[in-house]
């Protein structure tokens, strides 16, 4: 009955409760969208990093990554027959990685050779399909091709088949030199990667490299989506020998942070919406107690423990910002899942997103869970809310309540 | 047997700043099955005795025993359980609550006591038909007349069988024959259940009715006399 009694009260003046029933909903709409972006911008970056550049596991010899020693190689052969036995793993592929010296006649340019296996590349990374023009690594494509980003083209001011000349040194440290002609212009979101990355045929760059058949510095691993990186990397690392297996929150840092700090962020800014809002609550609820101090008053007459009187005007605080708080759900799951499908594209600062390793396509995105969470923190500050209007219902002078 | 006895009660309102001795050492003893009416002018301390006999308020001095118990010296807490249990509230402005019909006001009560579904329905039907107003059983207040409501009120005190009744002014927002109507009732529910009933008022019909009439004045029992 006092659940009753309560869910009643809330519409006995529709019109203040809807006003605070549509601050909170609107208050909360806002937050959960703004969260939905930050988490799209961050869940969409982790997996552009990880789809173009770490994969989702990547096994070196254990000091490669530090030194980066040509001579840190690994027998691909033989690695390949140990993931091959692996369940977890959907695909692998094998490179070379090999600093070097783009120069054409108008500029020179630091960049990181990728010796790759066109095919068993597809699979693992999603360079292949950021081609702006030209072909991916086609049938007809001589060893001599090499893939850059449009952003370094324009940088060495080269085109599509224009000839690069790239300088390294080998496994004995002698220079070398090669002439590569551009088969294809990538673009990522990523400036840094862009500027830095260029792919080539990797059986070419062993030559070059002078490397012995079947030698590889870097195996990139994709696993199933129902894996964790993490934990699997550290189950391969314990049969890997001399080799280390490294989870992308290994090998990007950042990347981990920027997911957990968007994670936090969430969490944070509702909070704050939710603190704000709360004043507003407290605040029609004492008037509601103000107005109904002559019915508490008798409900106290009669009998009616200050415990029940408690729950009553709690319940009815909670319904308040439930109703609240589960249109400002809908709402935001609403467009969320709208915008989460057809994304939403921020040109005009597109330049900026992507000196950060963003795309200025945003698909907002908000775990199932989240709004779980949400609902459980409207009902704690609901419950909150209520603790001074229930004081000011237990400190009413009952004889006086009822004369008023 | 005296149901409700006070010894020497006094109640100063404002004791530290500009006292008020609302009322002045009332001793008085109310059988069970009493019809009585309090009566006396406007300030005389009506109400203040009726709120210290019902548990609403403490009194400054005195003894108030309800039962055989002194309830002057519970607890709040224990004040709220002694009213659920033994005293019924009939108020001057009805006080129902307005989100609830005529029947949720009357099974509420009998909700706080915990009783079953069935005694409930039982007991609040058989209230609203000898109250007359089982075919408004479903009415909320404001589709209700006055005097619909306060027979709504008496039977929400009765609901829950107390030993007596204290209604402040219950008739002074009726007319004549709503008046006349609720006091025949009351009357009916006083012999029926043997449920003590004290009233205070100013209603000549009123105290017509009654079987005992206290006067009070400045806060003193002035005459107290059987009719």
């Amino acid at each position: 009955m006092i659940g009753k009694l309560a869910w009643r009260n809330v519409w006995r003046n529709r019109t203040r409760s809807l006003a605070v029933i549509m601050a909170l909903a609107i208050g909360l709409f806002g937050a959960l969208f703004i969260a939905g972006l930050a988490n799209g911008i961050a869940l969409r970056s982790v997996q552009s990093a990880i789809d173009r550049e770490t994969s989702d596991i990547q096994i070196h010899q254990e000091e490669f990554l530090i030194m980066e020693d040509l001579n840190m190689t690994f027998n691909g052969p033989e690695l390949s027959q140990f993931l091959e036995g692996k369940e977890e793993i959907t695909h692998f592929s094998f490179r070379l990685k090999a600093p070097a010296m783009a120069s054409t006649a108008n500029n020179a340019l630091q960049v990181t050779m990728l010796g790759i296996d066109p095919g068993a590349e597809q699979k693992v990374s999603t360079i292949h399909t950021l081609l702006e023009e030209g072909t991916y690594f086609g049938k007809d494509a001589s060893l001599k091709e090499v893939i850059i980003s449009s952003r370094l083209a324009d940088k060495l001011k080269v085109r599509l088949r224009s000839k690069v000349i790239f300088s390294f040194a080998d496994i004995n440290g002698e220079i070398a030199y090669e002439n590569y002609k551009v088969g294809g212009l990538y673009k990522t979101n990523n400036k840094l990667f862009d500027e830095s990355v260029v792919f080539v045929k990797g059986l070419r760059l062993a030559k070059l490299l002078k490397m012995d058949d079947g030698q590889y510095h870097e195996a990139a691993v994709r696993v199933s989506t129902t894996t964790d990186a993490e934990l699997f990397s550290s189950v391969l690392d314990e049969d890997l020998g001399s080799l280390k297996a490294d989870s992308w929150q290994s090998l990007n840092p950042t990347l981990t942070v920027t997911a957990s700090t968007m994670e936090l962020f969430k969490y944070i800014l509702v909070l704050i919406v939710l603190v704000a809002l709360i004043f507003g609550v407290i605040n029609t609820m004492l008037m509601v107690i103000l107005e109904r101090t002559k019915e508490i008053g008798m409900l106290r007459s009669l009998g009616m423990a200050k415990q029940k009187i408690a729950n009553m005007i709690m319940l009815e605080t909670v319904y308040l910002c439930l109703v609240g708080g589960l249109i400002g759900n809908i709402m935001s799951f609403s467009l969320i899942s709208y915008f989460g499908q057809k994304g939403m594209k921020f040109e005009s600062f597109e330049e900026g997103f992507e000196q950060f390793g963003y795309s200025a396509e945003i698909f907002p995105e908000i775990e199932p869970s989240f709004y779980l969470v949400i609902t459980l923190m409207v009902v704690i500050t609901a419950i909150f809310a209520s603790i001074f209007p229930i004081m000011r219902a237990f400190n009413l002078d009952l004889a006086n309540a009822i004369r008023d | 047997m005296s149901i409700i006895s006070s010894h020497d009660v006094v109640k100063i309102y404002n004791p530290d700043t500009i006292p008020v001795k609302a009322v002045n050492g009332i001793s008085l003893e109310f059988e069970k099955g009493e019809f009585s009416a309090i009566i006396g002018p406007s300030g005389c301390g009506k109400t203040t005795y009726l709120n210290l006999i019902g548990g609403l308020e403490q009194p400054s001095s005195g003894q108030v025993v309800v039962n055989g118990q002194r309830i002057d010296q519970l607890k709040s807490k224990e004040l709220t359980d002694f009213r659920l249990h033994n005293i019924g509230f009939v108020f001057q402005a009805y006080n129902l609550i307005p989100v609830m019909s005529a029947y949720e006001n009357c099974a509420f009560i009998m909700e706080l006591l915990g009783k079953s579904a069935k005694e409930t329905q039982d007991r609040v039907m058989s209230l609203l038909e000898a109250m007359d107003i089982a075919d408004k059983a479903h009415k909320r207040p404001n589709e209700m007349s006055g005097g619909q409501q306060q027979r709504v009120a008496v039977a929400r005190a009765l609901a829950p069988r107390p030993e007596f009744i204290l209604a402040d002014e219950p008739t002074a927002n009726l007319d004549s024959h709503a008046t006349e109507n609720l006091l025949d009732l009351m009357l009916k529910m006083n012999e029926s259940e043997g449920t003590t009933f004290i009233f205070s008022t100013h209603d000549d019909r009123v105290m017509k009715r009654a079987k005992r009439l206290v006067k009070l004045d400045d806060g003193k029992v002035r005459q107290d006399e059987v009719q």
